[in-house]
Order: structure tokens, then sequence, then C-alpha cells
């Protein structure tokens, strides 16, 4: 088949720099997605009457929406966001240097922040209510029972969805390439542009998503049996 | 029959009653159980009697009614704040039908949580009390292993332990073995019964009527959300009045 | 707010909401059969054929649904033309299609998949102490067991694979997306937001009824057992 192979093996490098790139994204990402969720988690565990429906409302509408349009969305809303930032002093807002990587970051952590929370309230209402009772009786208080009993065990519950989740995630950074923001498929497209052999460098970068993505899978699998074990069910 | 009974009331009971969804199951209840009683609270199912037993620590909280634990008195009648909630609950230990080990901590860390956390107790007095406890229902030697490796009785006795280690003014007992294989029940009686034994004031639901007539110094038995019969094991289990709780023991006793 | 925007802006985005059913439909079908082939495969003997199918699903699922895209856009011409035929002359929406549906099978196989081996023991015996043959098992209780817990799964699916059609214009095929992009770069970037707060709402509504659909439906395969139990 008629493929540049010197140019797969020479341009590999140049795309596996971008991967640290498309990590980052990943990281800040994944720590505000999480964030989201776990103050929406706790509206919605807590049955707050208005304040539930509205996160429930908003959770519904960001899962309706594709990714690429809430990227786009956050891409011309930025320099808006910037300026009015710079007006009022928090950010120093330069109209060369428009912040596209927040804006990404945004996007995507609203977006699995919508996701992820349903993982963590299910978790949470997954811990066996017997092991709250016990707590109970042994006179725990609530935010002792929340921290010794309900929070490790839903941690653990909730590991197979969160890293299905991440790695979903991850997968999502390539959607930044459409508004700019370095990460590793826009790498592998810019390194292809001179000669055109696009296909060549993004197979480098499928086959670099891949790995990473089988890798963290390989790993989270191991992690959860070595955490995990003491869920299995009692015998009566 | 055991229980050394001093006088003293230590749990008491007024004018209890609790709906569910419309349905009253206890209709204004009193109880008293004294210092060093073992109790055995007996009836069908539905008759109230766990849901008597686990308003004695709050687990359910009764529509009406005082609870009294040794010093504690919590009238349900108006609001009941948290605080004194927890004051109860920390004078009461409970054993539950499912065991409801920690599953994420060890046997030892099982049976100190109520002391270092609940209670404040220092880690090496806590971890002390917790392998003498550990030692009194024959599970020494499995400390560091979690619930999920044990058996159901020996789940069970580590539960039992654990209520020892708090030292309470009393240990409830919801079924401790109906969720038992058969073979691992007389284990764990023979621990409640060795526990009776040494003084400690005790109310036991079960279905096992056996048991409970060795085990309790008094028994009451509840049908409808009422005591209707109370008295010596002798009284309410060989020659009870109401010829309803003679059928209902010719029905269990024939097992 | 644009003053035409929903006189002038909407109908001509409205104006592809074919190309985006079109773009979900087709992918669903072709991936319905392939990714039913697929688990057939994938429950059957370790033999090559299912490490084959194996690593395929491997690399449909560990690698991003664009880069897949634009394998399938630049690839797939280059296998043709090992075959002496040329085909950059097709609509670029076929070749989105097909990488769709190939993306597509690899979930529809493991979701199958998935159901298939939670389908309990204890009912799989059952059908054969009755007398059930194989084929009658499997056409009387494992495929309806299988399929219960199945849709649920595949309404995700189905909902994920309409917002991915929102990708298709990086390859040239056009649908809302892509037509409310041209829009707002005819216009020099004024009311982006507006259109694309209108595009966000045609996806909700578009996933909201997908999301109905699927629930109907299994109410429905319910309602059909209960009146067996």
């Amino acid at each position: 088949m008629e493929l540049d192979y010197d140019f797969m093996v020479t341009d590999f490098p140049t795309v596996l720099a971008g991967l640290p790139k498309t990590l980052i994204l990943t990281f800040w990402s994944t720590l505000f997605a999480l964030l989201i969720a776990l103050i929406f988690g706790c509206v919605i565990l807590s049955n707050a009457p208005a304040f539930k429906q509205l996160v429930v409302a908003l959770n519904t509408f960001i899962k309706g929406v594709p990714l690429a349009v809430q990227l786009l969305f956050c891409y011309y809303a930025v320099p808006f966001v910037a300026k009015w930032l710079g007006s009022i002093g928090i950010y120093d807002f330069n109209p060369r240097h428009i912040p596209y990587f927040p804006a990404a970051v945004v996007a995507i952590a609203c977006n699995f922040g919508a996701y992820i929370t349903d993982v963590v309230v299910s978790s949470v209402k997954a811990v066996d209510r017997g092991q709250i009772e016990s707590a109970q009786s042994v006179g725990m208080t609530g935010l002792q029972t929340a921290l010794h009993v309900i929070v490790p065990q839903a941690v653990v519950i909730s590991l197979p969805s969160m890293t299905n989740y991440f790695i979903w995630l991850l997968k999502g950074t390539s959607l930044a390439s459409l508004i700019n923001v370095t990460e590793m498929l826009i790498t592998a497209q810019i390194s292809a542009a001179d000669g055109y052999q696009y296909l060549e460098a993004y197979i480098d970068a499928a086959l670099i998503y891949w790995v990473v993505c089988a890798a963290i899978e390989f790993g989270s699998e191991r992690l959860f049996k070595r955490v995990g074990f003491f869920l299995k069910p009692a015998r009566a | 029959m055991t229980g050394h009974d001093t006088g003293e009331t230590v749990v008491s009971l007024k004018g209890i009653r609790k709906s569910f969804s419309g349905n009253e199951i206890l209709k204004g209840v009193d109880l008293e159980v004294r210092k060093g009683e073992v109790l055995s609270i007996l009836g069908p199912s539905g008759s109230g009697k766990t849901t008597l037993l686990r308003c004695v620590n709050a687990l359910e909280r009764p529509d009406a009614g005082i609870v009294r634990v040794d010093g504690t008195t919590i009238d349900f009648s108006g609001k009941v704040p948290n605080k004194q909630i927890l004051e109860l609950r920390r004078k009461t230990a409970m054993v539950f039908q499912n065991y409801n080990l920690f599953k994420n901590k060890t046997v030892l860390d099982n049976v100190t949580q109520g002391l270092t956390v609940v209670r404040g107790v220092a880690k090496n007095e806590a971890r002390e009390r917790a392998l003498k406890a550990l030692s009194s229902v024959g599970m020494d030697g499995y400390e560091d292993r979690y619930p999920v490796q044990l058996s159901g009785g020996q789940q069970q006795r580590v539960s039992i332990a654990r209520a020892l280690a708090i030292r309470p003014d009393v240990i409830l007992l919801d079924e401790p073995t109906s969720a038992l294989d058969p073979e691992l029940v007389s284990d764990v009686n023979d621990v409640i019964t060795k526990v009776a034994g040494t003084g400690v004031t005790m109310i036991l639901v079960t279905h096992e009527i056996r048991f409970a007539r060795n085990v309790a110094s008094r028994v009451v038995f509840v049908e409808q959300g009422n005591i209707i019969e109370e008295g010596t094991p002798e009284q309410v289990i060989d020659n009870p009045q109401s010829p309803r709780i003679k059928e209902f023991l010719s029905k269990m006793m024939a097992k | 707010m644009p003053s035409d925007l929903l006189t002038g802006v909407l109908p001509r985005i409205l104006q592809y909401l074919p190309a985006t059913l079109l773009y979900w439909i087709v992918p669903s079908v072709l991936a319905l059969f392939l990714g039913t082939l697929l688990c057939v495969v994938r429950v059957g003997r370790h033999n090559i054929l299912y490490w084959l199918c194996t690593v395929f699903i491997s690399f449909f699922r560990g690698t991003p649904g664009i880069v897949q895209i634009y394998l399938v856009f630049f690839g797939l011409p280059k296998v043709f033309y090992l075959f002496g035929l040329d085909i950059d002359d097709w609509d670029p929406g076929v070749f989105f299609i097909i990488a769709t549906a190939l993306n597509l099978s690899c979930f529809i196989c493991e979701t199958l998949r998935g159901g298939y081996l939670g389908v309990d023991r204890g009912q799989i015996e059952t059908g054969l102490s009755i007398g059930y043959n194989r084929v009658q098992n499997f056409i009387h209780v494992i495929a309806p067991q299988t399929l219960k817990v199945a849709v649920l799964n595949l309404k995700n699916l189905e909902i994920d694979v309409l917002k991915d059609t929102s990708v298709a214009y990086t390859i040239g095929a056009v649908e809302i997306l892509g037509s409310a992009k041209a829009i707002i770069s005819a216009q020099y970037g004024t009311g982006q937001l507006w259109i694309l707060g209108l595009v966000a709402i045609i996806y909700f509504v578009l996933c909201s009824l997908i999301e109905v659909g699927f629930t109907l439906a299994s109410h429905r395969m319910e309602r059909y057992e209960r009146r067996y139990a």
C-alpha cells in the first residue's frame, strides 16, 4: 500500500511530543469535572428541593449537546469572557493570546462533569444501607459515617465507571484540535501539513492513543482487584 | 435462665407509637428493662418486635413516646435534636441480623471504630479492649482479616465483640442468627449465652424459642403492636395465658 | 441576538436535519449487523478469528472517533487503490458513515456480549430442563434476556452516535453543526453564540426524542414480559 513508511517513523517522535500536552489537558479537565461532579452529586444526594431539580435539568441538557458544539461555544465565548475579566482587573487580557486552553478545559469539564455526577450519586447509593445503620448504632455522627464508611466504599465502587469516563475524556481531548488548542492530534496534523502525509501522521497518533488507553484500562483493572476485594457480597 | 437482675431500670419505653405508610405498627407500648436482665422479645412476623427494638437506639424514631436509656431521656412527641439521639446511641450497641460489619475495615478496626472515632478512646487502650473482646467471642487471631474473608458465624461473633468492646448500658440483638447457615447457629448462641452470663443487660429479638427460653431472664410477647404477655420464660413459654401465644409457640417449636 | 435567528438561521440549519438523521440511522443499521457478527465471534472459541476481532475492537475503543474518521477518509481510498479502484470522488458522507459504522459495531458487540454473559445460568438450565434444544433455548431464553439488558446501553450508544454526527463537517460532510459553522463564518462572527445556542437546543431535542423513544420501547417489551409472568 502506498504509504510513506519513512515519514511514519520520523514523524513519530514529533507526534509523541504532543502527548504530554494531551495529558495535561486531560488532567485539568478531569480535575474540574470531578469538582463539578462532587458538588452536583452532593446537591442531588441532599435532595434539596429547588437545587436538585436545577442540577438535574442542567446535567440533562449538557448530556444532550455534543462536545464539539460545547467546545465551539466556549471558543467563541472566551474573547468576551477574557475581555470582561480584564476590565475588572482579574486577568491581563491580551487580544493576541486568547486563552483557548482554559476554554477547552471548561467545555470538557462541564461535559464530563455531567456524566460523572451520575457515577458519584449511584456509587454513594450503592453503599449497603446496613453499613450506615451499623455506623449509626455505634454512635457515629453523620460526618463520621460519611468519612469512615460511605466515602471509602463509594470511591472503590465508582472506580470501574470512573476509569471508563477518564478514558473517554482523554479521547475527547482530540476534539480540542477543532478550536486551536495544542494537543496531540493537532500536533500530528501540523507535522503532516507540508508533505500532505496526513494518513501517516494519523496512524502514528492513533497508535499512541491506542497504547495509552489500553495501558490505562489494564492498570485500572489491576488497581480495582487490589483495592476492591472487600466488596464481594458477604455469604449469609 | 441467666441474667443478674439488680433492680435498677436501665431502659424504659413509655407510650411508644410508630406507623409506617399509614399502618400503625406499635400502638402505645410500655417496657422496662432492669440492669443485668436478659429480656427476650418474641412474636410473629410483623408484630412490631424488631421496630420496638430499633426504637431503643433510635434507628426507628417513634411517632410518640418517651425512650430512656440510663440517664438520657428523649421525648419523641416534639422535635428531637440530633445531639440527644447521638447520646442515646452512645449508650447502646446493636448486633444486626446481617452483621453489618464495615466491609472496608479489618476485624480489629471494626471493633475499635466505636471506641476511637466515637468515644475518643486512645488507640492502644482501644486495641487492648478490642483484642479482649475478640478473644471472649473466640475470634483470636482474626484481627487483620476483612469481613469478606469470614463466614457468617464468624462475622456475627465479631459483631458481638464490637458491641462488647463499647461497654454499653444495653446490647440490642436483632434476630442475630436468622441469616446464618444452621450449623453456625449454635456457635453464635453459645457466645450470646456466655455474654449473658457476665451480667450484661441485653434485649434479644429472636425466632428461636428454645434458645430464648434458655438464655432469657424475662420474656415479653408482642402481637400486632402491643405487649400481650410478660413474665419469666417458664410463665410465658411453658404456660402462656393467651391461646394465640400457645398456637404460635407450638408452630415454632414443631420445627 | 441576530434579528433573523429564528426566521432566517433556523430554517437554513434545519435543512441539514435530514443529513444528520441519515448519518445517524445508516451507521446504526450497519453496525447492528456487524456488531452482532462480531459478538458471535467474541462469545465463541478463542481461535484466530476471535483474536482478530478482539484486536479490532480494542483499536476502535482505544482511539478517538475523530481520528478514526480521518483514518477512513484518507486511508480507504488507498486501500481501494490497491484494487485499482478510484474512490476519490465519493461523497465525504460515505466515509463518515463507514467510520461510524465500524466504530459503533465494536460497542454494540461489547454491549450484546455483556448482556449475553450476564444471563443467569439458572435460566439457561431451566430452559434445557424443560426440553428446549439449543436453538429454542437461544430464541426463548437467552436472546430476550440479552436484549433486555442491552436495550438500556443501546439507548446511550444511539444518543452518542447522534451527538457524534456533529464532527462530520471536519471531512466535508455537512450536517447541522457544519451548516451552522458555515453561517457563522459568513457573518464574520456576530451572533455566533446565539447560533451555537440554537444548535445546542436542536441536538438536545433530538437526543431527548431518542431517549423517550427507547424508554417507550423498553416499557413495551416489559409489558409483554409481565403478561407472561
